[in-house]
């Protein structure tokens, strides 16, 4: 009868444990949870006060995006790619060589809704992407803009091949995190909302993958006619070049940009 | 009298079980019927908030925007309001245009995935939380009845002693974090 009685009372008390007290099994937030408490962190103390200055400052304009970007990576432990000294409107980028401008086109970041009733949303965020060609012909495209730079990358996750390095590897990341598509007939507008708490959660996913320093400079990727993409991110003068994409030689250009 | 104190003790427990809310991981699912005056909201948990805003989101109706854009707002915090008032139109685009009647909504798991708390310098207290609300909803437009999945992350504050709605996430982010 004792043996019973403590067997029930056992049963009854792990009950009580998961049912009652509501206790998750072990393992019940796993990877996604960390991530997100990565992003929770982020997003109050940027502010260094509250959600709310947070969001006031995000959604004021992307510089102020960018500086609250700065402030939180600036002690990110690893750097992807070399320099770009002088940012768009520069002719020569690193391990491309000279490039020629041919014109810039914007795009929308917009966010898919998870109820189905609706369509997407817009973050309100609009890239300017400047295009050039290289002495080959190739496509060259550059965002230096924060906000630019993050909006680029996340709207071009499958131009790469290998998914290792440099912008391919930051924009399949980001890509992955937020999945944002572009669109140049947004409705977006002016004033339109700036808050973008996925800046702050990619950022913070990728804080010990050494994507940090992303709003360093911006961004550019390098299309050939392989379809190889290499592209850098850095603000690190101290930091060693990506090496090259090697490139056939090729006949000269083509026409078509986007513009 | 053991076994009295033995049967007391279970009925204690059942009686406890009865009335907690359980795992607050998952609640069990409830079916929303819209109707002309929406309950209010008890918003004193992320789960409860994050639960009404998008029950409230998805019960919409093209007949009466109005109604539906006042409660979103009723829901959300100053930053939610900006949300909705620069995405109202871009989302009610597809309501509008093809006559769509939200039928039903069920909310099957209301999960907090992240959440965290901050105390400023004048000792106020802010919590921010990531909340993944599933579910389903059944609607009807020009183009028939629809039953779809609701897989929704949004993000919820509490910045006056109620919890409230922030922003829309990303649905595809979730699987961005579960592949890493």
């Amino acid at each position: 009868m004792k043996i019973i009685r403590t067997i029930v009372l056992t049963v009854l008390c792990v009950w009580f444990w998961f049912t009652v007290l509501g206790v998750p099994p072990l393992g019940a937030q796993g990877p996604q949870a960390s991530a997100l408490n990565s992003a929770m962190n982020a997003l109050l103390s940027l502010s260094g006060s509250s959600t709310q200055a947070y969001v006031a400052r995000i959604s004021a304009s992307p510089s102020q995006a960018w500086n609250a970007g700065v402030v939180t990576f600036a002690n990110a432990p690893q750097l992807i790619g070399g320099l770009i000294p002088n940012g768009v409107g520069q002719v020569t980028l690193p391990n491309i060589g000279p490039v020629i401008p041919t014109g810039s086109y914007t795009q929308d970041l917009i966010i898919p809704s998870g109820v189905p009733l609706f369509g997407n949303w817009n973050t309100g965020i609009r890239t300017t992407v400047n295009t050039y060609v290289d002495l080959y012909g190739n496509r060259v495209e550059a965002a230096v803009d924060p906000l630019a730079a993050f909006n680029y990358a996340l709207t071009h996750t499958n131009y790469d091949t290998n998914q290792q390095s440099g912008l391919a590897f930051l924009a399949n990341v980001l890509g992955q995190s937020l999945s944002g598509s572009s669109s140049s007939a947004s409705g977006g507008g002016e004033g339109a909302y700036r808050l973008d708490p996925g800046l702050v959660f990619a950022f913070n996913t990728n804080y010990g993958q050494g994507l940090g320093t992303l709003f360093g400079v911006g961004v550019y990727v390098y299309e050939t006619p392989t379809g190889v993409v290499g592209g850098q991110v850095s603000d690190n003068p101290g930091e060693p070049p990506l090496a090259p994409p090697s490139l056939p030689p090729l006949p000269v250009p083509t026409s078509s940009e986007e513009v | 009298m053991r076994v009295l104190r033995f049967l007391v003790l279970v009925l204690w427990l059942g009686l406890v079980s009865g009335c907690s809310g359980a795992n607050p991981l998952v609640r069990p699912t409830a079916t929303v019927v819209p109707t002309a005056t929406p309950t209010t909201a008890r918003l004193t948990s992320p789960e409860s908030a994050a639960r009404e805003v998008i029950q409230a989101m998805a019960l919409v109706n093209y007949r009466d925007p109005q109604v539906w854009k006042t409660k979103m707002l009723e829901l959300s915090t100053n930053e939610g309001k900006q949300f909705w008032q620069a995405n109202f139109d871009r989302m009610l685009a597809d309501v509008l245009a093809h006559k769509r009647v939200a039928e039903s909504v069920s909310i099957e798991t209301v999960t907090v995935l992240g959440q965290e708390s901050r105390t400023d310098s004048q000792n106020r207290a802010t919590s921010a939380a990531v909340v993944l609300v599933t579910g389903r909803v059944v609607y009807a437009d020009d183009r028939g009845r629809h039953d779809d999945p609701i897989n929704q992350p949004l993000l919820v504050a509490n910045l006056d002693g109620q919890w409230k709605f922030v922003m829309l996430l990303s649905p595809d982010a979730l699987q961005g974090y579960t592949r890493r």
